[in-house]
């Protein structure tokens, strides 16, 4: 096992000499990071995870958080639940008093262990909406957007686009699964607050073929707006199909795992797919100055940027959790006074953030005791120009019928 | 289980039909329980117990699949449903009607046997590779419905959370704990699957495996222990669900996929089929050799790639490992590793007398 | 027969079998037909003696193995059925049961090319054979038996039977049929690629098996001198129909079988088509 130590150790400092000392060791701090670069979910791993670890090289090659140096052990589970359990059982073993969890079927498998561990995990993009409730699961941080609050701005934008959604219809395109049946609750609900007809659509896995369901979208119930739920390839072949039959694309709003670079090029690139627009609780784009620095970084160690920072999408994603695991741990540390802080104090940490917003990249979060979404901030891009462009600032929509759900779920 | 001996020397059929063929045998078995049972919860620390815990857990999935394929020759790659119809029974009981462990466990096991059974109704005509796809027919079958229907799966997320098990009122939660309650039915199932097969049941199995037609000249009703394999299989099946529910907290119905049969009929193949032992020895093989690759490539992977290389390379790394060192294993031996285990033992047995 | 009672009633193993006996098996004029169509066997009438050895003699595909499956209720897997007339065992019609019944009533098949349990020892082939049994004493009782018969089984009860020599393998499906305490077996071509030493062997046994204890035994054989010598009574089929029938030494004498089953003609005389033809329709006369 010696030589994981060290060269986990080494991976934080980023391709630097052997000089992991044990001074040094002691005022680690110990992160655990699941992050599937193979498996169902690789495109969005092979992205993500370099993001994360980019960022914590940066705020490493700085001095560490608040003198204190991150050690991120990341491990590959292939999107299984047995990995899981033995990768978050090393982490613990190691002494991370934060996971990065990774999967929805993985973070609910260790959703109870943690609480009974009281070591935090973030799981954005993951797990249920209930999970933002921080009173029924102190130990499990969305800190991102969940279906419910993506469900909600999707609404909102569409009535902005739309001037008003009186009498408008809405079609709901969604994956059927549970996470694709997840926001019904709230679209049926806005249904009747802001007076629209909904109608939902399913794609059945593996979802590489929805023609039907696009033609019924568009010819039949001729919808005014279309809100879009899917993963994997579904999303690509999604535009191809609203394309094919002559919808125009920025009628077309997808939650945030259907509107990456990948899924633009598969759907034919950017000038094909012009006007898709997508929610993202994360910066999407290169002009952050956070990612200049990690540039800046490379280039002093005189190396070319990695081509993963290309793909804004998830490389931001990864560098987000990145920087909220860091905010939490130095929120801990100065709460604690010093490197020895546990699961609980980190937790307390993530409960405290709030006001930091890494350039732009990161939405105004609010993490509170009770709020682990951190207030379910989005903020909608689309395709223009060979670029995804911000179409307004970040929102929140609907925190009202949000709270009436998230309090009934937990009765 | 390093015995020998030099020649037969069975003189009454209750020395023939012995669990153990040898007294020593006994003792190595037995000391062998004692290193589990007793030893290794209290040296191993609590990841290290974990993956005990993983792998004892797929024993009990692996025993069970083995008495389908391995013991009666019936295909079924729809293992990983029936393990999910025992944890939503067991989580819809222990949930709801606020059911103790002993008595979810073991309707979660029924539940599963019952839907086993209907399954295996169309063994009685197809066989191979048409079994195999009316079984995963069952498997998509299963799969939908615990998606759809919230009655079943508990809401729109079809996960349930289940409290941990608790004996005398005090909860079951760390994995020391954990590991005696999945170990206390992991030994019953390995004692009940190895009296199963030396039984005239087992043996009725193997009779449909090796000569059906055969079998059924010599009374057998085949398509009555056709379906009763597909019931204990399934039985053992919804008991893996239910003790993978407990250890979790949770029945997802996304731990149950189809990939997860797959999964364990390797378990099986490797392990050597129509073996209880070889079903454990494939239960551990795949469950500890992500792992290993994954100590190997950190601990040497430096000597050939940078850090940042290497935590793109590793995950890659070991998918083409896992597979290499199947092939390779197979090769080796095609009858599995209980196979190889037998000729160490054998060559010792009469060691250093080959004949 | 059963160990209990090992031989019945009195003098039923005496050398009055041939008059005495009552039928315990007949065939009233079966039809068997494959997937609805195909017309296997076409009206077969057999009378089995109780006690006896009857044989049932012809070429290959005449329908030998058919009427033993017809009898022991196999023609469903393969899409056969009985469409016309009956099976009737001590009294009761047996063509409508499935195979695992039959067996309970007391027929076993032994099919030919030895189907022995690769992957089980001698004796656990033996146990498995005794399927119907449920009283394990018994069972050891009826293994004892087995072995009594065929000594050299005993010699190998530890060893997987598919290390067993061919000879080894049909003495092993022999005894694995008795073990589930049969009044009747049907023995399909026991001399197939066989030494003729063990052969002999093996008949001598079957020999015993009906002196001794009484076991009635429908032989199908394409060696007709070797089971005509053991026979009691005999049957020659051809497509699918009855052609010949009668005490087995009589059969021995008869011109045709003489000719076309023994392979015995006067020394020097060859035959012309003529007498063939000659036979063929008298045969269909016969029929």
């Amino acid at each position: 096992m010696r030589p994981r130590f060290l060269l986990s150790g080494l991976g934080l400092l980023a391709g630097m000499a052997v000089t992991a000392t044990p001074a040094l060791a002691q005022s680690e701090i110990v992160v655990g990071l699941m992050c599937d670069r193979t498996g169902p979910t690789q495109t969005v791993g092979v992205f993500m995870c370099p993001g994360y670890h980019d960022y914590i090289n940066l705020v490493n090659s700085k001095g560490g958080v608040e003198g204190h140096k991150i050690r991120a052990i990341e491990i590959d589970n292939e999107y299984k639940v047995p990995q899981a359990v033995e990768s978050y059982q090393l982490f613990k073993k190691e002494g991370a008093v934060l996971v990065g969890l990774y999967g929805t079927p993985q973070t609910q498998a260790l959703t109870q262990k943690l609480t009974e561990d009281k070591i935090p995990g973030t799981a954005p993009g993951f797990g249920t909406a209930s999970a933002a409730d921080g009173i029924r699961y102190p130990y499990v941080f969305p800190i991102a957007a969940t279906y419910w609050s993506q469900g909600a701005a999707a609404v909102q934008h569409a009535k902005s686009q739309l001037g008003g959604l009186e009498g408008k219809k809405i079609a709901y395109i969604y994956y059927d699964n549970p996470a694709g049946r997840e926001p019904l609750p709230i679209l049926e609900d806005l249904e009747k607050i802001e007076g629209f007809e909904l109608r939902t659509f399913a794609v059945p896995p593996p979802g590489v073929e929805m023609g039907p369901q696009v033609l019924d979208i568009t010819r039949r119930f001729r919808a005014d707006f279309v809100i879009s739920h899917l993963f994997g390839r579904a999303p690509s072949v999604s535009i191809k199909e609203f394309k094919r039959s002559g919808y125009p694309l920025d009628k077309i709003v997808s939650f945030v795992w259907g509107h990456s670079e990948a899924d633009i090029q598969a759907a034919g690139g950017w000038e094909a797919t012009e006007g898709y627009s997508g929610i993202q609780f994360a910066g999407v784009g290169t002009d952050y100055a956070v990612l200049d620095d990690i540039r800046a970084m490379y280039k002093a160690e005189g190396k070319d940027a990695p081509k993963e920072m290309d793909s804004t999408v998830y490389y931001n994603r990864g560098v987000l959790i990145a920087a909220v695991h860091v905010e939490a741990i130095g929120n801990a540390v100065k709460a604690k006074g010093g490197g020895d802080i546990s699961g609980e104090d980190v937790k307390a940490g993530l409960e405290s953030i709030k006001d930091f917003s890494l350039t732009g990249l990161v939405p105004p979060l609010e993490v509170t005791p009770a709020d682990h979404e951190g207030g379910g901030w989005v903020q909608v891009f689309r395709v223009k120009g060979g670029k995804f462009e911000a179409v307004g600032d970040w929102f929140r929509a609907y925190p009202e019928v949000l709270a009436k759900h998230l309090k009934a779920e937990r009765s | 289980m390093i015995h020998r001996e030099c020649g037969i020397y069975k003189t009454s059929y209750q020395a023939d039909m012995a669990l153990y063929p040898l007294p020593i045998a006994k003792w190595t078995v037995a000391a062998f329980a004692v290193l589990l049972i007793v030893v290794a919860p209290i040296v191993l620390d609590e990841y290290y117990l974990s993956i005990l815990n993983l792998i004892v857990i797929a024993s009990v999935g692996a025993i069970g699949l083995n008495i389908l394929v391995g013991y009666t020759g019936q295909i079924s790659i729809g293992h990983a449903a029936f393990m999910s119809v025992g944890a939503y029974t067991a989580a819809n009981l222990a949930v709801r009607f606020d059911m103790p462990f002993w008595i979810s466990l073991p309707a979660g096991g029924l539940m599963a046997a019952a839907i086993g059974a209907i399954v295996g109704i169309p063994s009685l005509r197809i066989k191979g590779l048409y079994l195999a796809i009316a079984t995963l027919a069952a498997q998509l079958i299963i799969e939908w419905t615990i998606n759809h229907v919230p009655w079943i799966s508990g809401g729109v997320q079809a996960s349930i959370e289940v409290p941990r098990p608790s004996l005398f009122g005090i909860s079951l939660d760390t994995q020391r704990e954990l590991y005696f309650f999945l170990m206390f039915f992991a030994v019953l199932a390995v004692v009940g699957a190895l009296n199963l097969v030396r039984s005239r049941v087992g043996r009725a199995f193997v009779a449909i495996r090796d000569q059906d037609i055969a079998a059924e000249i010599m009374g057998i009703n085949i398509f009555r222990y056709k379906l009763l394999a597909f019931a204990i299989s399934s039985f053992y099946a919804g008991v893996t669900g239910v003790l993978y529910t407990y250890y979790l907290g949770i029945a997802n119905y996304e731990q149950f996929q189809l990939v997860v049969s797959i999964d364990y009929l390797a378990m099986i193949i490797i392990g050597g089929l129509g073996s209880i032992l070889g079903s454990i020895f494939g239960a551990i093989f795949i469950t500890l050799l992500p792992i290993a690759i994954r100590w190997f490539m950190e601990g040497f992977g430096y000597l050939l790639f940078t850090q940042a290389e290497l935590m793109n390379i590793v995950p890659h790394m070991r998918l083409v490992l896992f597979g290499a060192l199947i092939i390779v294993f197979l090769v080796l031996e095609p009858e599995g590793l209980n196979r190889l285990w037998q000729n160490v033992r054998n060559y010792f047995r009469v060691w250093p007398f080959a004949y | 027969m059963s160990v209990a009672e090992p031989n019945g009633t009195p003098g039923r193993h005496s050398s009055a079998r041939e008059s005495a006996a009552t039928n315990i098996l007949t065939l009233n004029n079966i039809e068997v037909m494959f997937d609805g169509v195909i017309l296997v066997l076409k009206g077969i009438s057999l009378e089995i003696r109780e006690g006896g050895i009857t044989t049932l003699l012809g070429a290959n595909g005449a329908g030998k193995t058919t009427t033993l499956k017809a009898i022991s209720g196999l023609l469903r897997p393969e899409r056969g059925d009985v469409t016309k007339g009956t099976i009737e065992f001590a009294g009761d019609r047996i063509d409508r049961l499935a195979a695992h019944d039959i067996v309970r009533r007391g027929i076993v098949q032994v099919f030919e090319g030895r189907q022995v349990f690769e992957h089980l020892t001698t004796e656990e082939n033996l146990i498995a054979g005794a399927h119907i049994q449920r009283d394990t004493r018994h069972v050891r009782e009826l293994a004892e038996r087995v072995y009594g018969y065929f000594p050299r089984l005993a010699e190998r009860r530890g060893v997987q039977a598919g290390y067993l020599s061919g000879g080894e393998q049909q003495m092993l499906v022999i005894g694995r049929a008795l073990m589930s305490d049969p009044k009747v077996v049907l023995l399909d071509e026991p001399s197939l690629g066989l030494a003729p030493m063990v052969v002999e062997e093996i008949f001598d046994i079957v020999r015993r098996l009906r002196d001794e204890y009484g076991l009635t035994v429908l032989l199908v054989e394409q060696n007709a001198t070797l089971a005509l010598g053991l026979a009691d009574h005999g049957y020659v089929i051809e497509n699918g129909s009855i052609v010949l029938e009668g005490p087995a030494d009589q059969l021995r004498d008869n011109a045709d079988v003489k000719e076309f089953y023994l392979g015995l003609t006067e020394v020097g005389h060859r035959k012309s088509y003529r007498d063939v033809k000659h036979y063929r329709r008298r045969k269909r006369w016969l029929s």
